[in-house]
């Protein structure tokens, strides 16, 4: 199992200088501000019904992610393989499916906007902007990280990370495990993600 | 904080991945179905029904209180972990919130800026380069790996609360145990919530939890951020 103890590494690394931290995006920090404001104002307006606030969520997340990237993302390998006609069909069950799976389980308290923690750019047009959603009733900060690619039309949600777990990771591992079970069939994941799945208790 | 220095952004911040070592899938899965139907008709519902009769606000407090009791446990993990100042504003953080903040009613420690966070046995074996191990799930307390069941089993073995009280009335533990599974399963219910809807939730369930996972023994490591590297395809709808 490879359990190595190396309490040397403790030695070395408080003896070897800190990294540089690259510099913020403030760009990029103003998207993720503008744009978790905009989802937080929609999933705590209690004047909204389940379908107006259902319909506004799938607005705001549309507006605000590069939709394309994201479900290349999600495919993994397997997009390299699907004809032109699966891949329109799978990025629409998708989309469906991303609605369904975080419509009213994000957040469902009050909270009091969010505050830019920091960015940090690694590959050109490419950030990660770590921020902290302010909750009331003096309860602790939830951190996140939106991860966000610039295009022509200005930066665009790609990923997020909650916990250390990022969402399209989590995705991917997902589909490629139903994948397989399906016997390598695509066409299997493409009608779980439109139709809705059935837990596994239920099936 | 007292972060250990970073490495070099160009080198790989941290060798695990959330990529399943996971041999033992079959046992798992089933150890995940049957703690799937006890969350289902069991502790599901209890959790459910304490997020129904209790104020958020009543909540909160109760959350504050069970991660003050599990303070002094973060501080021994820091300090294991070669992060003296962290433990020191672990230990502020409790002495504080327990007089001050009500027996942690409230996290006055917060406010002056001891900002709080958590250890566990098992982040200080990886701190040491102890690789994740195999994954399991186990009946009842849910996705571990070997490396951090035994960490768990250790942590609950040294808890400085627990053995604190240990010589007083068997029903603080009780209490404890039973506020603190409450607690935690009302604060996860979005997620459980949304795993009902995943086309694997079992694959899904353990993605987050090794990422998760990685992502603790980073930070002891003082690693910088992991980004999962994609070999994107771009795909019009």
């Amino acid at each position: 199992m490879g359990y190595l103890l190396r309490p040397w590494l403790v030695l070395m690394e408080s003896i070897t200088p800190a990294a540089t931290v690259l510099a913020g995006e403030p760009d990029a920090e103003a998207f993720v501000e503008s744009s978790m404001g905009r989802l937080l104002g929609v999933l705590v307006d209690t004047t909204l019904t389940a379908c107006q606030r259902a319909g506004a969520f799938g607005s705001a997340v549309h507006a605000m992610a590069n939709v394309p990237h994201v479900t290349g993302l999600v495919l993994g390998h397997h997009a390299r393989r699907l004809s032109p006609s699966q891949k329109r069909r799978f990025a629409l069950a998708f989309r469906a499916y991303a609605e369904r799976f975080y419509d009213g389980r994000l957040w469902d308290g009050r909270a009091d906007g969010v505050t830019i923690l920091s960015s940090i750019s690694r590959r050109p047009n490419e950030v990660v902007v770590n921020f902290a959603i302010n909750l009331d009733h003096g309860c602790q900060p939830i951190p996140m990280a939106w991860r966000a690619l610039k295009s022509a039309r200005g930066w665009r949600l790609i990923d997020v990370e909650y916990r250390g777990a990022w969402l399209v990771t989590s995705h991917r591992r997902a589909f490629e495990a139903a994948v397989s079970e399906a016997g390598d069939d695509i066409e299997a994941l493409i009608r779980r993600l439109r139709g809705g799945t059935v837990s596994e208790l239920q099936a | 904080m007292d972060q250990a220095p970073a490495p070099a952004a160009s080198q790989p911040a941290f060798p695990e991945s959330d990529a399943p070592t996971d041999p033992w899938e079959g046992f798992n899965r089933g150890a995940f179905k049957l703690n799937r139907g006890l969350d289902r008709f069991v502790i599901g519902p209890i959790g459910r029904g304490y997020i129904k009769i209790t104020p958020r606000v009543v909540r909160n407090r109760v959350s504050s209180v069970v991660a003050n009791l599990g303070e002094p446990g973060t501080a021994i993990n820091d300090l294991a972990q070669g992060r003296p100042r962290a433990a020191g504003v672990t230990t502020s953080r409790f002495l504080i919130n327990t007089t001050v903040g009500g027996l942690g009613l409230f996290d006055v420690g917060a406010k002056m800026g001891l900002e709080g966070h958590e250890s566990d046995f098992g982040q200080t074996l990886g701190r040491y380069g102890a690789g994740s191990g195999r994954y399991v799930v186990l009946p009842l307390l849910g996705p571990t790996t070997l490396r951090d069941g035994a960490g768990r089993l250790v942590d609950t073995m040294t808890d400085p609360v627990a053995l604190a009280t240990a010589g007083g009335s068997k029903s603080f533990g009780m209490i404890r145990g039973g506020v603190t599974a409450v607690d935690a399963r009302a604060s996860a219910d979005g997620f459980f919530r949304a795993l009902d809807d995943a086309t694997d939730p079992y694959a899904t369930m353990r993605s987050a939890y090794l990422q998760n996972r990685a992502d603790m023994v980073r930070q002891a490591r003082g690693g910088v951020q992991v980004l999962p590297d994609f070999d994107a395809v771009k795909i019009e709808p």
